[in-house]
């Protein structure tokens, strides 16, 4: 584990030396997919040192609190656990955003799927569309084979009553 | 190559594989099959290679005249070539995938195949409107049989359902193609595609062929065969089906609908939006819950057609070539994640989630693929997916920008339920011993994910490959398209802030 760490933090130190001259002054390195607003980039350049400085600063003070809990005083993390239960779980947990974001969004999104699945594709679609119309088939060949008694003299009563009724209703008309 | 009827070949090769393997035994079968596909594909690469990119529009034509006004009328132009040359990359693989798996009636199952990448090859090179017809529709009979004989428990429901659902849809495109014959007073497609229909009749003519393609590609509310399709059929059954079927949706959406009626889809391309709205959204979340493997990477499939249809219909280029993308990038994809679950499948005998655990550990190689996969499914970039989709609502947003935030979702939930997926398979715990003792890749299956994986990033890295031979006819097609392209919402504009160098430049 050594050797990747070290190469990584001799990338982290050197890194911008190295490429300084490519990714800033070079124009054929970008060869113009990158574009940038001339007056904002001028209006950063005036920025107060201060903001310059900004994470320089932080680098430093997280530098200096690391020290004091681990070289200087190590009783002081827990501590400081003692004192500020609340806020220390609160930070341990990442603010909560897991579970925030698992009753949020995790947990709709699945009773939502389920009910899609369940209510929208099996309850609905596959019901009345494919399962249906096999049912209204299967019903109406039911039907059929009724009528299909096989008696003749029923098939006969059949042509008369239809017999009938067409002459009525050319009579009728 | 000109006059060689190397389409012909192409459709003759494997129909005379399907008949020899009917005659023989069950290991000469699977010999036969697969040293067939391998001849389809070298003569796959052999018309690639061979095709003029820049060149004519439709190449390697071959005419000749049948009865009754019918025409034995082939060519190709770069859309249908790039889906022929996924369809024979494909099958070999799907062979290889059934070597083991497939025990009774290999032969019957082998010549199925065969006949399927037949009338597959068929469907895209047909230039007559009743050949393609008959190729389409024919491409069923095989299906039917790979998944009503071989498919898993509830077979007989899945291949009624697939069969009479893709039924239902076609009658209606072959009232409308008896119509546009009788109209147009021919049935050759690049004739068809440059004839102006009269709008009326457009919109008419425009449902008819979208009741057969949405159910095929499929798109929401008809999409509910696809998954029990899915999870019946044998591994390649969902390789091929997922992979080259669904695309042919997606085909006579790109052939036939928009330049024949380009009107009726500028009119009804709102019906397309919303229905591909809904079903990215909806699916993706659907998928999210599965427990069944093959019934997740169905749902997610839907989802992604989605995206396929809002892509053709932004009416631009980025949104044709990015929907061919993401069809050619999803054809790889899913069929890699099929054969994924295909390969733990034929060794626990179960697709439930829950049933593995932990696969990374014993299955190390196994892990790695999968992850590709599962990676470019996502549309991870350097993956296939993104390109495609990316291109694919880049279009759709200089139309619609509400129809792209709807399926930008479609990303970030894919990034869920195949993450959720893969977590819990290949990570966490080994919760069951007999899934913890699972061997890793064998030499076969290392030659059906290799290939694969390395298309992917082939398409991903590089993806000019892919689209160069489409370019041309992607214009022509957007050309076609310009007289009813509609307004968009979006009205993108240049920026005034130019490249960093010109910028530069002008301060010093």
């Amino acid at each position: 584990m050594l050797v990747p760490l070290v190469l990584l933090a001799l990338g982290a130190v050197f890194a911008g030396f190295a490429f300084h001259h490519q990714f800033i002054d070079g124009e054929e390195f970008w060869a113009g997919s990158i574009a940038f607003d001339a007056d904002l980039i001028h209006a950063m350049h005036e920025v107060p040192l201060l903001v310059k400085l900004s994470a320089t600063i932080a680098m430093l003070a997280g530098l200096a609190i690391a020290w004091g809990a681990y070289i200087r005083n190590p009783g002081w993390p827990a501590a400081f656990v003692a004192q500020f239960g609340v806020l220390y779980r609160f930070v341990h947990n990442k603010w909560y955003f897991d579970e925030l974001y698992h009753w949020l969004l995790v947990k709709p999104a699945f009773r939502i799927g389920r009910w899609f699945w369940k209510g929208g594709d099996e309850g609905t679609i596959d019901r009345f569309g494919p399962n249906g119309f096999a049912w209204a088939v299967q019903l109406g060949s039911r039907g059929a084979v009724r009528l299909q008694s096989g008696y003749l003299n029923s098939y006969a009563l059949v042509m008369l009553v239809g017999l009938v009724g067409a002459v009525s209703w050319v009579i009728a008309r | 190559m000109s006059g060689f009827p190397i389409l012909s070949l192409m459709l003759l090769v494997p129909l005379v594989g399907a008949i020899a393997c009917l005659v023989t035994s069950a290991q000469a079968a699977r010999w036969i099959a697969l040293l067939t596909t391998l001849a389809e594909l070298a003569l796959g690469i052999v018309l690639w290679a061979n095709y003029d990119i820049g060149g004519a529009q439709w190449q390697f034509t071959e005419r000749a005249n049948l009865f009754a006004g019918m025409q034995w009328a082939l060519g190709i132009d770069g859309i249908a070539l790039l889906l022929i040359v996924l369809t024979v990359f494909l099958m070999p693989i799907c062979i290889g995938a059934s070597w083991l798996s497939i025990e009774s009636r290999v032969g019957e199952y082998m010549a199925s195949f065969l006949l399927m990448e037949t009338l597959m090859i068929g469907v895209f090179v047909a230039q007559d409107l009743f050949l393609f017809y008959i190729f389409f529709e024919a491409g069923l009979i095989p299906m039917y049989l790979i998944i009503g004989i071989w498919g898993g428990r509830d077979r007989i429901y899945a291949s009624y359902k697939f069969f009479l659902y893709t039924l239902l849809g076609s009658v209606l495109m072959l009232i409308a193609m008896f119509w546009m014959a009788n109209e147009a007073g021919t049935t050759d497609i690049p004739t068809l595609m440059a004839y102006d229909f009269p709008p009326g009749a457009q919109t008419w003519l425009w449902l008819a062929f979208f009741a057969s393609f949405a159910v095929k590609l499929p798109m929401w509310p008809v999409h509910t065969w696809l998954p029990d399709a899915h999870v019946q059929a044998p591994t390649a059954g969902s390789v091929i089906l997922a992979g080259v079927l669904l695309k042919m949706g997606g085909y006579g959406f790109i052939r036939f609908s928009l330049p024949m009626f380009p009107e009726a889809s500028a009119q009804l391309a709102w019906l397309i939006f919303a229905l591909s709205m809904v079903a990215v959204v909806y699916t993706s979340l659907v998928a999210l819950v599965q427990h069944d493997m093959k019934k997740l990477i169905a749902y997610s499939s839907v989802a992604h057609m989605g995206i396929v249809t809002v892509g053709l219909f932004a009416f631009n280029r980025q949104g044709l070539e990015g929907a061919m993308v993401v069809m050619l990038s999803h054809g790889l994809v899913s069929g890699a994640l099929f054969l994924s679950v295909g390969v733990i499948y034929d060794r626990l005998h179960t697709r439930e989630i829950d049933r593995y655990g932990g696969l990374s550990i014993n299955m190390p190689h196994y892990a790695l693929f999968f992850m590709l996969f599962t990676m470019a499914s996502i549309g991870l970039p350097g993956t296939s997916g993104f390109v495609g989709e990316f291109l694919a609502l880049a279009g759709i947003y200089q139309l619609s920008s509400w129809v792209t935030a709807v399926c930008a979702t479609g990303v970030i939930l894919g990034a869920a339920y195949m993450l959720y997926l893969y977590w819990r398979v290949a990570f966490g715990i080994q919760r069951n011993p007999d899934a913890a003792a699972m061997p890793d890749l064998d030499k076969r299956e290392w030659a059906m994910m290799a290939p694969i994986a390395a298309a992917v990033l082939w398409m991903g890295v590089y993806p000019e490959s892919f689209i160069a031979p489409m370019r041309q006819d992607i214009a022509a097609l957007d050309a076609r398209l310009a007289q009813a392209r509609p307004q968009g919402d979006a009205k993108l504009a240049l920026g005034k802030t130019r490249p960093a160098v010109a910028e530069h430049e002008e301060v010093h």
